[in-house]
This record gives C-alpha cells, structure tokens and sequence, in this order.
C-alpha cells in the first residue's frame, strides 16, 4: 500500500463505519454545545444564605438590603440564633450563614471589640462544596465592606477620619472571571485529544483484528490523515465553536498554527500505539474512556502541575492534552508569544516523535 | 422446598470463569481502579496549592512597601519568584505562565498611609486558570492585608496623627466541614466516584457487548435463561469489584487522609454501590436497546463522562439554562453526589433519603426496559 492508499483509507473507514464517524466527527460537533452548557451562566447564582442579625440597626438593614441584590447570593431565611441558622444548613434549606452580632456599628467605628472576636460580621460557609464556599464568603464579605464605607463614610469624615488603604484584585486574560470561560477552554483539549484517541485507536486495533500489516509509506498516509482530522476538529473549535461559546480566543493565530499539528500528530500516532495493544475497536473504547476525567485533572487546569509529585506530573505530560492544554490556553486567551510557549510546543513535538516511531515499529512488523 | 435460582448462579458462576481466564475484562475492574486510585491520591497529596510563583513590582521601596514583600514572600501559598522592573515585563511573566499573579505596589503607599488620595495597591490574577489564579491572589491577600491592618495604626500613632481610623469590618470567615479549606478533599470527592462511575459504565457495556454475535443476543439467551437472573448474575461481579474500590477509596479519604463523615458512612456507601448498580442497568438497556457496543459505549461516555460537569459539584446549577437544569436532575450522578455531600456535612438521614429512592429508580426502571425488550423480542422470533 503506498502513502496515498494509506491516507484514503482512513477517510473511505470514516465514512463507512458510522461508528467511527460517531466519534470522531458527530461527538466532537456535540461536546462543542453539550459541554459548555452547565457553566455557561459563568458565576454561582443565587446561592441561599441565612441572616442572623443581632444588631437591627440601619447599617446591618442596608447590609441585608445589598446582600438580596447581588447576583450570588439569596436570602433564604432569617433565623433567630446562630443555633437555628445552623440547623438551617444541616437540613440543607442553606449553603451559607451571616452574624451580624449586637454591637456592630459601634465596633466599626471605635475599634471596641463586640460580641464576636474583633466586632466583625461571621460568615460561615458550607465547606463540603468548596468552590462555591469561596463564592459565597467572597461574595457577602464584599458587600458587607461597600455597605460599612457606604454607611459610615460620611460619618467618618464628619470626624476627619481616612479610609485604609485599598488592595484590588484584577482579574488578568479571562476579565469577566466566568466559569465557562475558565472550564471549556482546558476541557476542549481532553475533548479534542479523547474523540481523536478513541477514532484512531478503534482504527488501528480494527486493522489488528483483520491482521493488516502496513508498509511504512502506507502508516505515513494514515497517520497524517489521522493527524489532519485532529486539526481540522481543533481549528473547528478555536475558530468557530470558541466564537459561538463567546469565550477568549484567537490571542495568538500564528501560535496556535504551530500548536494544532504537533498536538493533533502526536495524539493520534498515540492512538495508533495504543490501538496496536487491543485485540479490537470495543476493547480501544472500554479502556480508554474511563481515563477522560483522570486525565482532564492531570492537564493542570484545576490543579496545578506544580503541585504533584514529580512522579505525577512526569505521568502527565505523557498525555498530549497536558502540553495541550497549557499551549492553547496561553495562546488562545493569554495571547503568549512563541518564544512564551516554546516549552509546550517542544514537548508536543518530542512526544510526536517517540509515539510516531514507536506506532510504526508496532504496525509495520510483520505478525510472527 | 426452596427453589435455588440456577439461572442466577450459572449466569455468575459464568462471569466469574470468563473473568478469572485474566486479560483486559479482568484488569479493567482490579489494575485500573487500583492505579486510578493510586494517580488521583498522589496528585493531590499536598493538600492545598502552596508555593505558586508570582512576581512582586515595588514601584514604592518604601519601608511599609518592604515590610508588604517579606510578608508575602513568607506566605506559604505563594513565592516570590520573579521580580520585574516594570509592568510590562511582568505581564510577559504573566503571559508565559511562569507567574500565577502579579503584586503591584504603587509608588506612595507608604506615605499614602498619611495622605488623604491613597493609591491602591493591585493585586493581578491569572483568571484563565481561576482556580489556581485566584488562590494566588488570596494568598497574596492575605499577607497584605495583615501587614497594612498592623502597620496602618503604627505609623499614623508614631507620627503623631489620632490613632483613630475606620476600619473596613473584621470579616471572620469560617469554612464549616473543611475547616482547613483542603482541595484535596474536595476534588477527591468529586472525582473519584465520577471515575468509578463512568468505569462501571464501560465495563458494563462491554460485559454485555461482549455477548453480541452481530446483532443477536440468542446464544447468551440460550445458555443462561436470559432473564433477570442471568443478567443479575453477569454484572454482580463487576459491579461488586468496583464498589469494593469505592470503599477502599473511602478508607483512604476519611480513615487516613482524615476528612470526617459527619453523616452515615455506611448510607454513603449502600448509595455509592446503588449508583454503580444502577450504571451497570443502564449499559445493559444500552447494548440490549441498540445491539451495538461502540454506540453503547459513545453513550456512556456522553453521559457519565461529563456527569461531574452537570452535578453542580464544581460550578452550581442555580442560574443555569433550563436544558441544564433538567439534565443534571436526569443524571444519577448528581443525585448521588449530592447524597455524598450532605452526608459529608452531617445533614440528617431523612434528607437523603429520596436520592437514595432516586438512585434506586435507576436500577429498576433501566432493567425492566431491557427485560421488556428482551421479551418482545422473543415473542416475535
């Protein structure tokens, strides 16, 4: 078989095998909507807190007032002790409890403790679901700061007291701080990488099973076909799904060029390794599906390759999504230079290389 | 006399020898599981993510502005890799993704504590890795914001100004349930039963799948009854050999890693087992309904492989479209998960018992669609 009968062959199986197809052209169509749907309202919404107020003054009345306006938070009940909001939380009627004790505005303005250390407003969150803990505390302790300057601003001035110090926090590349925006990106890689490994592996372990021996120029031709898919499937979703979804993209179009081939050759020469090793196109499925999630956490999106055992993170990057990942983030929504994601780019190459080779020596040898 | 149920038995004394001959069907319920396991703990054995590089740019070098770097550079979240000279410089950094967040101190801040326009100092985060971004800036946060509440009073006292000032309100923040915020936890919560979830789904696939000869499912019929005992007796095992993971798994996040249940360990675990059964029914009407395992399988990978994404474990649903809403109410997983939370919380069993009737709806229902087909077809051959 020569290169050009290799690289039509793959094209005449997708087209033939609707199981091929379903994977690797409908299922990647499908992600592009199905997965961004669940965080596309981008921030926590409404999230029940109970009020504890103590106090009963102006200043914790307008604190409530602003805390029934903002976007994150509701308020579900007002309970009577710190002991009823509590059991609030535990029968599951509210994720979040806010103390506003007696005292509290006198505490602001001289600095006298109150009833709870310090004088301060508690917060207690439901910790079991972390990150919308950090929303809510986030959130409350926000508009508790505005409402206190609001409220006592002018009262201070009266005084000639200052206001502190401010300390802001920006938000740099994703500047709306979305959910979305912050998941998809990193997810569309594992997508990208997952649909194209599963094609390329049931294509390769469906040519063991008939027992196909490639020659080398045929295996050149299915792998650069292989290869092309992958691209045309990433250009895809940085060109028109990224548009579509409204997330940041295109920083850098020359970068992402560079990128998508390498990623795409290096995914589905892995394909073709992989493929070699099961004894049929279901086996490729059953075994590498279940890796999706495990491999999603191991690209340092959620947790940071930094942070792993060096054992860990060296598992990883044998993954192409990990250099795939951190490559198309920076230059789809950082807008990083190519010297900036030279690394990446170096070790989707390396690993396009080894792969290659190695699905080569499995699929050119004759079967003993 | 009792009647034994040969078709139960014969149908798992059958499973168990086609598993016990080793190979992939095998591994995929004792190696994967183990080095699943294995993977996630280690991954996230730190806990919470210390020493994230940032660049600090002192535009001020007055003494509060030092006393501010040495207080974040001995942050246990952060260090204080790079040190750019100008803003620019430190966007690069920010860009190449050497630095997770970058700390700006504007010329002026020391005095700024006796002047009346006080430039604010700036905190810039990497948001297109929120997580890691924004734990960069609470660390960073934190420290300065120790340091100015100390210093604040000390300077403007030594200089001879009233002490007094207002204060922005001491926020006392408690994490209830995970009082040492630890991610670890967490995301092992959220991951691990996903992972033995959608495992469950595919080797329940190809448990079923590998029974196919084409289309028809007439040979398995032939040699095991067919009926609800045969199916019973072929998935026990899988779906017995992955609970027991669930366990262990369990053992190592509350026994040894410490995060307390302070609900049912035990409910946890009968629900965590009903959500396994439950996926293995759902493969099964599956491969029963379509008689195609690669479409069995491209289905489980749909539902269960983004089952974490709709549970609101992560990003809650409340504000999400309809579409979504619904869809994570059809997904047993986020039933499941939700039981495992609150149980994790201390809510009291009353609440968590409709998942646990959800979860066992998906049991029921999947294995009597698949019964009913496996019927009609038979009545029409």
């Amino acid at each position: 078989m020569t290169f050009a009968q290799g690289f039509a062959s793959v094209f005449r199986a997708v087209l033939s095998t609707f199981a091929l197809a379903s994977i690797i052209v409908l299922a990647v169509v499908l992600y592009g909507f199905y997965y961004p749907a669940p965080y596309a309202h981008q921030t926590a919404r409404q999230l029940p807190v109970v009020v504890v107020d103590q106090e009963r003054s102006g200043l914790t009345r307008a604190l409530i007032r602003k805390l029934s306006d903002i976007r994150e938070v509701r308020i579900a009940a007002e309970a009577a002790s710190p002991y009823e909001a509590e059991q609030l939380v535990l029968n599951r009627k509210a994720d979040g409890v806010l103390l506003l004790p007696k005292g509290l505005t006198r505490s602001l303005l001289t600095g006298a403790p109150g009833s709870v250390g310090g004088g301060g407003i508690g917060i207690w969150v439901n910790g079991t679901y972390l990150i919308r803990a950090r929303d809510i505390g986030g959130a409350i302790q926000q508009a508790a700061v505005a409402v206190a300057m609001e409220q006592l601003g002018p009262l201070a001035q009266g005084l000639h007291l200052r206001a502190p110090i401010a300390v802001v926090e920006r938000p740099l590349f994703n500047t709306r701080e979305g959910y979305a925006d912050y998941v998809f990106p990193a997810v569309s890689a594992i997508i990208l990488q997952q649909t194209l490994l599963f094609g390329t592996a049931m294509v390769a372990a469906g040519r063991r099973a008939a027992e196909h021996v490639l020659s080398l120029a045929a295996f050149f031709g299915v792998w650069c076909a292989l290869a092309l898919i992958g691209c045309m499937a990433a250009t895809f979703y940085f060109g028109w799904i990224f548009w579509y979804q409204d997330v940041p993209r295109a920083g850098n179009l020359g970068g992402l060029m560079l990128a998508v081939p390498l990623f795409a050759g290096a995914v589905s020469a892995l394909g073709l390794l992989l493929g070699s090793l099961f004894d049929s196109a279901d086996r490729a499925l059953q075994v590498l599906i279940p890796t999706s999630i495990i491999l999603f956490f191991l690209a340092g999106a959620a947790w940071p390759l930094s942070s792993m055992p060096l054992g860990v993170s060296s598992l990883a990057h044998l993954s192409p999504a990990t250099f795939g990942v951190q490559a198309f983030v920076r230059f789809n929504e950082m807008g990083a230079g190519l010297g900036e994601v030279l690394p990446q780019l170096a070790g989707l190459a390396a690993l396009c290389l080894v792969y290659g080779a190695a699905a080569a020596w499995r699929l050119t040898k004759r079967a003993a | 006399m009792i009647v034994l149920r040969p078709g139960f038995r014969a149908a798992l004394q059958r499973e168990t020898a086609h598993l016990r001959q080793g190979g992939w069907d095998l591994a995929m319920i004792t190696l994967f599981p183990a080095a699943a396991i294995l993977i996630v703990a280690a991954m996230l054995i730190a806990g919470v993510p210390r020493a994230l590089p940032i660049a600090v740019l002192d535009e001020d070098n007055g003494t509060l502005s030092r006393a501010i770097v040495r207080a974040v550079g001995a942050s246990p979240a952060v260090s204080i890799t790079e040190r750019p000279r100008s803003m620019p410089e430190a966007e690069r950094l920010a860009r190449a993704g050497r630095v997770w967040a970058i700390l700006l101190i504007p010329r002026g801040v020391s005095e700024g504590l006796e002047r009346t326009s006080t430039p604010a100092i700036q905190i810039f985060y990497n948001a297109s890795f929120l997580t890691i971004g924004s734990s960069a800036a609470s660390g960073i946060q934190s420290a300065v914001s120790a340091v100015l509440a100390e210093r604040g009073l000390d300077a403007a006292r030594a200089r001879g100004l009233p002490a007094i000032r207002i204060r922005p309100p001491i926020v006392q923040a408690t994490v209830l349930f995970n009082p040492q915020t630890s991610f670890e936890w967490y995301l092992q919560a959220l991951i691990h039963p996903a992972v033995l979830h959608l495992l469950t789904g595919c080797v329940a696939v190809m448990a079923m799948g590998r029974e196919l000869q084409g289309r028809s499912l007439a040979r398995w019929k032939a040699e095991t009854g067919g009926g609800l005992p045969a199916l019973a007796g072929k998935l026990l095992p899988h779906v017995a050999a992955i609970s027991i993971w669930g366990v262990v798994w369990m053992i190592w996040l509350t026994g040894i890693r410490g995060w307390t249940m302070n609900g049912s360990l035990l409910l946890t675990l009968a629900a965590q087992a009903l959500l396994f059964a439950g996926t293995a029914a759902i493969s099964v009407l599956l491969v029963v309904a379509v008689r195609k395992a690669s479409f069995a399988f491209s289905a489980t990978a749909l539902y269960a492989g983004s089952a974490l994404a709709y549970s609101g474990g992560t990003l809650p649903l409340d504000g999400g479209s309809g579409f979504a809403r619904g869809w994570s109410e059809a997904l047993s997983f986020t039933h499941y998960l939700r039981l495992q939370m609150d149980q994790f919380l201390g809510a009291p069993v009353v609440v968590s018992l409709p998942q646990v009737g959800v979860l066992g709806l998906y049991l029921v229902v999947p294995l009597a669609l698949a019964m009913l087909l496996l019927r009609r077809e038979e009545q029409a051959e």
